[in-house]
């Protein structure tokens, strides 16, 4: 249904009725904003960059080819441009390597708790090479769909396994230090 | 950590609500953008380069050819004067080639990164 829907309402737009892509938007807002999230972890950012996105899908929608889903489409190109905009101003985390090696000066407090290890483990991420950061951010964001990682960042299945493996292990390899370090 | 803890701690990731402002936010941008004027065709800049093609190919058939007031008196070979020509041009058209092709590489990255 949302297909069709958004089909229409490109139609609309592209014959002139720019208050047709106020539907597309609604409609996706909440999965743009949260993908940006995702890039960054933190809000206000992720609402700027989401619009940038709305913004250039309302600039290229001409150029939409119908074989994919609106969505796919939509989804590559704010991909493309949360990639450019984290490489630009990356989100303030330290490399992974570093974070493991930085004394965390709180170290007399109780053991971590469920909560702020997740956002340890989700920092962790954002600290790894781009590769297999990207990867493992839309992964898990397209509910652990590798058809669809692939389509949003435009590589072939394969690259998106074998990057998820490399990127799980280099993790796996650096979080103990890491949770170690922070409690 | 196990894998499967992993991935049950990267999936659990909470989402978050766009702000109530987002869609007025996002659709008064594209108000702006779809009713920004087109840039309009510098005609101040071009007009001294339009006016000065027809300037050169009258140039070139009043010298090369011998048209005009002195066309009587025959005008120097054009076969030869294109033998003479055609060797210095090759190099200020093969870089000007590549002068294109560099500047639209660049130009296609600028449209990508915008």
């Amino acid at each position: 249904m949302s297909a069709e829907e958004d089909a229409a309402d490109v139609n609309r737009v592209l014959a002139g009725d720019i208050s047709a892509f106020e539907p597309i938007v609604r409609r996706w807002q909440a999965p743009l904003v949260n993908l940006a999230y995702r890039f960054c972890h933190d809000r206000s950012r992720a609402e700027d960059m989401a619009q940038e996105a709305f913004l250039r899908a309302y600039r290229n929608l001409a150029r939409w080819r119908r074989e994919a889903a609106f969505s796919t489409w939509l989804f590559a190109i704010a991909t493309n441009l949360y990639r450019s905009e984290i490489r630009r101003l990356p989100p303030l985390t330290v490399p992974i390597d570093e974070a493991a090696a930085t004394p965390d000066p709180r170290a007399a407090e109780p053991p971590l708790d469920d909560e702020r290890r997740d956002r340890l483990v989700r920092s962790a991420v954002l600290a790894l090479p781009a590769k297999y950061r990207d990867v493992l951010t839309l992964f898990y964001f397209h509910g652990k769909d590798v058809a669809l990682s692939a389509a949003s960042l435009g590589v072939p299945q394969g690259t998106v396994k074998a990057r998820l493996s490399r990127g799980r292990d280099i993790l796996r390899s650096k979080l103990p230090r890491l949770l170690r370090e922070s409690v | 950590m196990k894998p499967e803890e992993l991935d049950r701690v990267l999936s659990g990731e909470a989402d978050i609500v766009p702000s109530s402002g987002f869609v007025a936010s996002v659709m008064e941008a594209v108000t702006a953008e779809a009713s920004a004027a087109p840039l309009a065709f510098p005609w101040k800049r071009a007009w001294p380069l339009a006016a000065g093609f027809p300037v050169l190919f009258l140039w070139l058939a009043v010298s090369q050819i011998g048209i005009g007031p002195e066309a009587a008196t025959p005008g120097p070979d054009l076969y030869e004067w294109f033998e003479r020509i055609v060797p210095m041009a090759t190099g200020w058209v093969a870089s000007g080639l590549l002068m294109t092709a560099a500047i639209t590489v660049w130009s296609l990255r600028l449209i990508r990164l915008r």
